[in-house]
C-alpha cells in the first residue's frame, strides 16, 4: 500500500545514511533520515525482554518504518541490542494472521478438520457454544486462560477481570509462571511483597556484580552493556559469572565459576557459613530488620502425585514425588548420617510453602555442614577443572560478599527461577545479602531479572496468576477478595476463593479431562511447556476446545481448534512494567492488518456473550473449602447483584468493562495526539478502554505500596516510565530504605513493610515447637534452605545433563524473531551444544545430526562443539526457540513445589547419531 | 529505473549554509546531513541515467562554494521490482 | 528481487480473500494444520533440522549487506569464530575496526557515535570506544547462509539492490579522521 513517493523518499534517506556511514560520518541526532519525508517519531518500549529498553519508533502514517534506542531513556540511553532494532520488522512477517481460522469439515466446526477462515462472529459463536457446553457440564473450573508476561497491563487486567470476576474461575495463569514464579515466591516469603528493592542504578553504584544462572550478555544485553561500561572503566570493579556452562557472560567476567546443576543451593550456604564464621554479619542491620526462618525439606518435585498418566519410562522418576532416597550429599547437607540409607516420604508436597521462625544459633547449626571441602567437591561442574583451583574461586566469591567495604549486586534469571528448588535458591540470595546488610541500599542488593517485557508490570502486578488478584492480593484471602469485589463493584462472594490451576497444571488438567476449554493469549504454551508430548496429545485427541490468539501461526496454533488474529505491539495502545518496577506506556502507531484485533478488544467483545444468569448462579467448584462457603460450590450472587442494579440479563461486558465510570473516559482523547485506537474503533465505542481500565487498575495499588501515576503522566515528553511506588509524583528507586521509600516510617531507617506471611510460629530446624503465631511486621526473613538433589539426574541409561535456554538472537519461542531475516540468519536453528569429547565418544562431529532423547521424548538437533557455549563434559545445552527442534518434548515437568515453576535446566538425556535408516523407521513419529 | 547517488561534499565551514542552498537548487539534489564542525555535507542526487548522474556530480563540483565532492553510494532502483501493495 | 520466494502455504494464509463468505461454502478446502507455522509437518513428528552453513568469509572477502533500516547496526559480513571471545583485554573487533580513517579495502570504521558516552558524558567524544559499546556482539551478529523461513515485508528504507561502494573515488581530503569531529549535531 506504500505509495511510490514515499518509497523514493525511503530510498534517498537510505542512500544518504549509507553514504554518511561509509565515510565514518555519524548520523546527527537531530537530522534523522526521514524527518523531512513525513515520518513521525514517538517514544515506545521494546517488545522483547524484561530490561524494558526505551525505543523511538518511526512511522510513515501507515507502517512502522524504523526504530532506534531512545537516548532519553535511562534504561538504555539510546542503545539497543540486535533484537531491539528488529522491533519494526517483527510486525511484517508475510504470514501475519489476518482472519480467524477454525478447524472445519463440511461447513461445521470439526476437531479433526482443516483450518478455514471464518468471520469474527462465527469464531465467537463457536467459542461461546463450546464454553457453555463445558461450563454447564463441569462448572467454571473446566474453562481457563493461559496468559502472558507479554500482555499489556490493560490486556492482562481485562483477562483477569473476565476470568475471576466474570466467569468465577481462577484458571488464568501466565507463561510468566515458567519464568519468574520462583522469584515471586522468594520475594513474598522473604519480604512479604513482590518485586526487587533496588533498581538498575545499582549497576553504576556497585563495585561487584555476581551473575547466578544469568547469561546477561545474551539475555539482557543492554544491562550487560552497563555492567561492561563500569567494569572497563574501573579496575576495582569485579564481575563473577556463576553458571553450569561457559557462556558469553564469562567473556567480560573476572571470574567464571562452573558449577554442577542444582549445587547453587550448596554454594550459597557455603558463602553464608563463611560470613557467619568470619563474623562478617552486619549485626546492627540484622538485629533491627531481620528474623530467621526455615521450612520442611520433604516437599517433592511438583510432579503429578500419581503415575496414572505417566509413560512407562517416566514412572521411575514420577515415584520421587512420593518417596525420595537421600543421596550421600543430601544426607550431609541435611545433617543426617551419610552412611545410613534415608528413605523420606515427601509428606509436605502439598504444604511446601509453610515455614516458621528459628534462632540465629539454629541457622549457624544448619550451615555447619557446608564446608569448603564438602561444597567444592559437590559443586565443581567441570570435570577438567582442578579442585584446588575451584576451591580458590569459591573462597574468593565468599570474600567479595563478606567484605564490608564492597558493594555487591547479585543478578539471576532462569538458572535460579527454573529450578526444582527455585524459591529456596532465591531466598538464599536474600539470606546472604541480608546477613551482610547488602540489601535495599544503593549499589547493594539481590536482584531478579525478568525474561518477559511485562512479567512484572502485568503478570505480577496485575496478578494474572491462578492465585492472585491485583497489587499482590490473593484469592485465598477473604479481605483481599472483599477489597477486589468493592473496586470491581461485584456482589460479595462472587470471587472464587479456591486457587486455580497453574499453567503446567492446566496442561495436566487437559490430559485428565478436568479442563475442557482453553483460550491462549499472547503466548505459545504448547512449545514452552515441558514434557510436551503429553499436552499436544491431550489437546488433539480429547474432547476439548482450544483457542489460540496470536499475531503469527505458531506451534500452539497448530494444536488449536480456533486461531484468532491478534494485533501486534505498535498496532495497539499498551503499557509494560520492567524488572526495576518501571512502568512505560506507548501509543498505538499503526493499524493492525486485515481483521486482526487487539487482545483487549477480543476479551471485551467475547464478554458480551455472557449474561449474569449464566455465570453468577450457583456453580460447582470441586474441592472448594473456605470460610463462609458451602463445600464444593460457589453460591448464587444473582439476588445480591439485583440490589446493585444488575439484572439476570445484564451482560458481563456491561458489568466489567463498559461501566459508567469507564465510559466517562472519552475517545478521542488529547493524549492520543492524533494516534488511532484499534480497540475503540473495532468496538465502535466513544470511550477509551486502555485508559479507563488503567485508571481503574491503579486504584488497587494506591496506598497499598504499588502506586502508579495517572495514565496521561506516562505520555508526557519528559517521562520515560516511572518506578513504582510513585508518590507525590516521585518515583522510588530503593524500596524499604527510609532515605528513598515514602512508605518507610519516618526515622525507621529500613522497614520491610511487605504485609504478606508476616505472622509465624516458632520452631527448630526440623519442626514447629511453639505454634503460637507472632507478628514480624517490618522485618525481612533470612531463610535457611538446604541442598536437595534434582528431580532427575544422569545415570547409566540417560547419561547427560540437559539444560535449555535462550540465545541472543531469538526471543521466547522465536515466533517474532525467526521472521526477521538478519536474526534468523544469525541463528537459524537450535543447536545441540556438546563437549567435543562427549561428541566423539558418541561418534558425532560438529554439524552431525543427533538424537536427543529422554524418558519422555526425543528430538533431532545438529551437533555444535564450538561456538558460544563451550559446555563442560557431561552436560548438553539445547535452546528452545526452535519450533522444529522441539526440545520441550524431552524436558521434565518437575516444578519448584512452592512456586510451581518448571525446572527447564535439568533433566537426564542420552545423545546418539541419527542414522540413515532412522529417517523412515522412527523419524516421523515420537 | 532510477539512479540514486549519495554524495559527500566538502566546503568551507563558514559558507556551509550558502553551499547547502546552492546544492538544493540543483535538479534532483537534496541535502540530507550537514556537519558544521567539519564543513561536510551529505547530499542525495536522483537521476534517470548514469550519464545524468555523472553530469550532476560535475555540476556540484563546479559550484563556487564546493571544495570537493565525491560519489560515495550509488543505487539503482528498478521500479518493476517494487512491491505493489496487496 | 527483494521479495523472497515464500514457502508454500505462507502465501495462502497471507493472501486469503478478506471476505467472510467462504465458510458457508460446504466442502471448502481448508489448510491442514501441518501447513501453518514455520515448520511443516505434524507436531507429533520429529523434524530434521537442516545443516547450518555459517558465513566463514575472511574479513574483506564478502560484500557488506544493507541494513534493514538506517538505524539498524550492520550485520557482520565475515566469519567471527577466529576472533572470539571478546575479552576485557582483547577485542579483535575494535582492533581492526577501530581505525581513524578508512582507505580502500580497510575495515568499516567504527562510527563516531560509538565514542560518545550517552550515559555519563554525552557532550564529548572519547578517544576509545565507550564501555557500553565494547561488547560488539550484542548488536552486530554474524550470518549464515540460511534462507528466511518466511518473507518479511518490512521494506521502507532498504533501498533496492546492494549499493555500489565508490570509496576508491573519494579523495583523501574528504576522508574523515574520526577523532576530528566534535559532537556534530544536526
Amino acid at each position: 500500500m506504500r505509495n511510490e513517493l514515499s518509497r523514493r523518499e525511503f530510498v534517498k534517506a537510505s542512500v544518504a545514511a549509507a553514504a554518511a556511514l561509509s565515510v565514518g560520518l555519524p548520523l546527527p541526532a537531530g537530522a534523522k533520515p526521514g524527518d523531512r519525508e513525513g515520518w513521525s517519531w514517538d517514544k515506545g518500549v521494546c517488545r522483547f525482554c524484561g530490561v524494558g529498553c526505551g525505543i523511538q519508533v518511526a512511522t510513515d502514517g501507515e507502517r512502522v518504518v524504523a526504530v532506534k534506542g531512545d537516548p532519553e531513556n535511562p534504561v538504555n540511553r539510546g542503545l539497543l541490542c540486535v533484537k531491539g532494532y528488529a522491533n519494526a520488522q517483527i510486525h511484517y512477517g508475510a504470514d501475519r494472521l489476518e482472519k480467524p481460522l477454525m478447524r472445519m469439515k463440511d461447513g461445521e466446526f470439526h476437531k479433526k478438520g482443516d483450518f478455514v477462515p471464518v468471520s469474527w462472529d462465527r469464531a465467537f459463536d463457536e467459542m461461546e457454544r463450546q464454553f457453555k457446553r463445558f461450563d454447564r457440564e463441569q462448572g467454571p473450573t473446566a474453562v481457563g486462560i493461559m496468559g502472558s508476561g507479554q500482555y499489556t497491563v490493560q490486556e492482562g487486567y481485562a483477562a483477569v477481570k473476565l476470568t475471576k470476576a466474570g466467569w468465577r474461575s481462577n484458571n488464568i495463569d501466565p507463561n510468566a509462571r515458567h519464568c519468574m514464579a520462583s522469584a515471586v515466591a522468594g520475594f513474598m516469603q522473604s519480604f512479604g511483597i513482590d518485586e526487587p528493592s533496588g533498581c538498575y542504578d545499582d549497576i553504576e553504584l556497585t563495585d561487584t556484580v555476581v551473575t547466578w544462572g544469568a547469561n546477561m550478555a545474551e539475555m539482557h544485553p543492554m544491562l550487560w552493556a552497563r555492567v561492561a561500561d563500569r567494569r572497563l572503566g574501573d579496575d576495582e570493579y569485579r564481575v563473577v559469572n556463576l553458571t553450569t556452562f561457559r557462556n558469553r557472560t564469562s567473556d567480560l567476567a573476572d571470574t567464571e565459576i562452573v558449577i554442577a546443576p542444582q549445587t547453587d543451593l550448596a554454594v550459597w550456604n557455603y558463602i553464608a557459613r563463611e560470613i557467619v564464621e568470619r563474623d562478617a554479619v552486619d549485626r546492627e542491620f540484622v538485629d533491627e530488620n531481620c528474623v530467621f526462618a526455615t521450612g520442611p525439606y520433604d516437599i517433592g518435585y511438583g510432579m503429578r502425585p500419581t503415575d496414572e498418566y505417566a509413560f512407562e519410562a517416566e514412572e521411575e522418576i514420577q515415584k520421587r514425588e512420593e518417596v525420595v532416597v537421600l543421596t550421600r550429599a543430601e544426607a550431609i547437607a541435611q545433617r543426617k548420617d551419610p552412611d545410613q540409607r534415608h528413605v523420606v516420604p515427601q509428606e509436605n508436597a502439598d504444604s511446601a510453602g509453610k515455614h516458621w521462625l528459628i534462632s540465629f544459633e539454629e541457622l549457624r547449626r544448619a550451615l555447619e555442614p557446608y564446608t569448603l571441602d564438602f561444597v567444592a567437591e559437590l559443586a565443581k561442574g567441570d570435570p577438567e577443572e582442578d579442585l584446588g583451583a575451584f576451591k580458590e574461586k569459591l573462597r574468593e566469591l565468599a570474600d567479595l560478599y563478606a567484605d564490608p567495604d564492597r558493594k555487591v549486586v547479585s543478578y539471576w534469571t532462569m538458572g535460579f527461577n527454573q529450578h526444582s528448588r527455585g524459591t529456596w535458591v532465591n531466598e538464599q540470595a536474600y539470606m546472604v545479602h541480608l546477613l551482610t546488610g547488602k540489601q535495599a541500599k544503593p549499589g547493594n542488593g539481590a536482584f531478579s531479572l525478568t525474561g518477559q517485557p511485562s512479567a512484572c508490570g502485568t503478570a505480577r502486578e496485575v496478578g494474572t496468576f491462578a492465585h492472585r488478584l491485583p497489587a499482590d492480593m490473593v484469592v485465598g484471602n477473604p479481605e483481599h477478595r472483599k477489597r477486589s469485589e468493592e473496586i470491581w463493584k461485584l456482589p460479595p462472594k462472587t470471587l472464587n476463593p479456591k486457587v486455580g490451576s497453574h499453567i503446567t497444571k492446566m496442561m495436566r488438567d487437559l490430559e485428565d479431562g478436568s479442563l475442557r476449554w482453553l483460550w491462549v493469549q499472547v503466548t505459545n504454551p504448547f512449545q514452552s511447556t515441558a514434557n510436551a508430548n503429553h499436552w499436544i496429545q491431550a489437546a488433539r485427541e480429547m474432547d476439548n476446545f482450544i483457542v489460540v490468539a496470536d499475531v503469527y501461526p505458531t506451534l500452539s496454533s497448530k494444536v488449536a481448534d480456533l486461531i484468532l488474529p491478534a494485533a501486534m505491539h505498535f498496532e495497539k495502545w499498551g503499557a509494560y512494567g520492567n524488572s526495576e518496577r518501571r512502568t512505560q506506556l506507548w501509543r498505538q502507531q499503526v493499524l493492525p492488518p486485515g481483521e486482526a484485533r487487539s487482545d483487549l478488544w477480543q476479551v471485551m467483545e467475547f464478554s458480551k456473550r455472557f449474561t449474569l444468569k449464566e455465570v453468577w448462579g450457583e456453580q460447582p467448584v470441586p474441592g472448594l473449602e473456605a470460610e463462609g462457603f458451602e463445600a464444593g460450590k460457589l453460591p448464587s450472587v444473582l439476588s445480591a447483584a439485583k440490589t446493585m442494579g444488575y439484572g439476570p440479563e445484564t451482560s458481563l461486558y456491561d458489568v466489567l468493562f463498559a461501566t459508567e465510570a469507564n465510559r466517562a473516559f472519552e475517545w478521542p482523547d488529547p493524549v492520543a495526539e492524533g494516534h488511532a485506537n484499534c480497540t475503540a474503533e473495532a468496538a465502535g465505542i466513544d470511550w477509551f478502554p486502555e485508559k479507563a481500565l488503567f485508571q481503574e487498575y491503579v486504584r488497587f495499588g494506591r496506598d497499598h505500596y504499588h502506586d502508579l501515576a495517572d495514565f496521561d503522566v506516562y505520555y508526557r515528553d519528559d517521562v520515560r516510565g516511572l518506578r513504582w511506588p510513585v508518590r507525590n509524583g516521585e518515583e522510588t528507586r530503593w524500596r524499604f530504605n527510609g532515605e528513598y521509600d515514602p512508605y518507610v516510617k519516618k526515622g525507621a531507617g529500613f522497614e520491610f513493610y511487605g504485609p504478606a506471611l508476616k505472622s509465624l510460629p516458632r520452631g527448630d530446624l526440623d519442626e514447629i515447637t511453639d505454634p503460637e503465631k507472632r507478628s514480624l511486621a517490618g522485618k525481612a526473613k533470612i531463610f535457611f534452605r538446604p541442598y536437595a538433589a534434582p528431580a532427575e539426574s544422569p545415570g547409566e541409561e540417560y547419561d547427560l545433563w540437559l539444560s535449555t535456554g535462550r540465545v541472543l538472537e531469538h526471543w521466547h519461542s522465536g515466533t517474532m524473531t525467526r521472521r526477521v531475516p538478519e536474526l534468523h540468519s544469525a541463528m537459524p536453528t537450535a543447536l545441540l551444544y556438546i563437549h567435543r569429547e562427549d561428541a566423539k565418544a558418541r561418534n558425532l562431529e560438529r554439524g552431525d545430526l543427533a538424537w536427543v532423547e529422554s524418558r519422555r521424548g526425543k528430538i533431532q538437533a545438529r551437533v555444535e562443539t564450538e561456538g558460544r557455549n563451550p559446555v563442560p563434559r557431561g552436560l548438553v545445552f539445547v535452546p528452545w526457540f526452535d519450533e522444529g527442534v522441539f526440545i520441550n518434548k524431552v524436558t521434565l515437568d518437575a516444578t519448584c513445589p512452592i512456586s510451581k515453576e518448571t525446572d527447564f535446566k535439568k533433566c537426564a538425556v542420552r545423545v546418539r547419531p541419527v542414522r540413515g535408516s532412522d529417517e523412515s523407521s522412527e523419524g516421523r513419529r515420537s | 529505473m532510477r539512479h540514486y547517488s549519495g554524495i559527500l561534499v566538502l566546503t568551507e565551514m563558514d559558507c556551509l549554509d550558502r553551499c547547502r542552498a546552492q546544492l538544493e537548487e540543483l535538479p534532483g539534489v537534496e541535502v540530507h546531513y550537514c556537519y558544521p564542525d567539519s564543513g561536510r555535507i551529505i547530499a542525495v542526487q536522483e537521476t534517470e541515467t548514469v550519464g545524468d548522474q555523472e553530469e550532476g556530480l560535475q555540476r556540484i563540483q563546479r559550484l563556487p562554494t564546493v571544495t570537493m565532492a565525491a560519489l560515495v553510494e550509488h543505487r539503482i532502483d528498478d521500479e518493476e521490482d517494487l512491491p505493489g501493495g496487496k | 528481487m527483494r521479495r523472497l520466494v515464500a514457502v508454500g502455504t505462507m502465501v495462502i494464509l497471507a493472501t486469503w480473500p478478506a471476505t467472510g463468505a467462504e465458510e458457508k461454502a460446504k466442502g471448502e478446502k481448508g489448510i491442514p494444520p501441518e501447513g501453518i507455522s514455520l515448520v511443516e509437518g505434524s507436531v507429533f513428528e520429529v523434524y530434521t533440522p537442516p545443516p547450518v552453513s555459517w558465513n566463514e568469509a575472511y574479513p574483506g572477502e564478502a560484500p557488506l549487506q544493507d541494513p534493514a533500516h538506517p538505524e539498524m547496526p550492520p550485520v557482520i559480513p565475515h566469519g567471527v569464530q577466529d576472533f572470539l571471545p571478546l575479552e576485557l583485554d582483547a577485542n579483535f573487533c575494535v582492533g581492526c575496526h577501530g581505525i581513524e580513517e578508512a582507505e580502500e579495502g580497510d575495515p568499516t570504521p567504527i562510527p563516531e557515535s560509538h565514542y560518545v558516552d550517552n550515559r555519563n558524558a554525552p557532550e564529548k567524544t572519547k578517544e576509545e570506544i565507550v564501555g557500553s559499546r565494547y561488547y560488539c556482539l550484542s548488536c552486530h551478529v554474524a550470518q549464515s547462509e540460511a534462507e528466511p523461513l518466511v518473507e518479511n515485508e518490512f521494506d521502507p528504507v532498504k533501498a533496492g539492490p546492494p549499493s555500489e561502494k565508490a570509496s576508491e573515488e573519494i579523495p583523501w581530503q574528504l576522508r574523515m579522521p574520526l577523532a576530528c569531529f566534535g559532537h556534530s549535531g544536526g
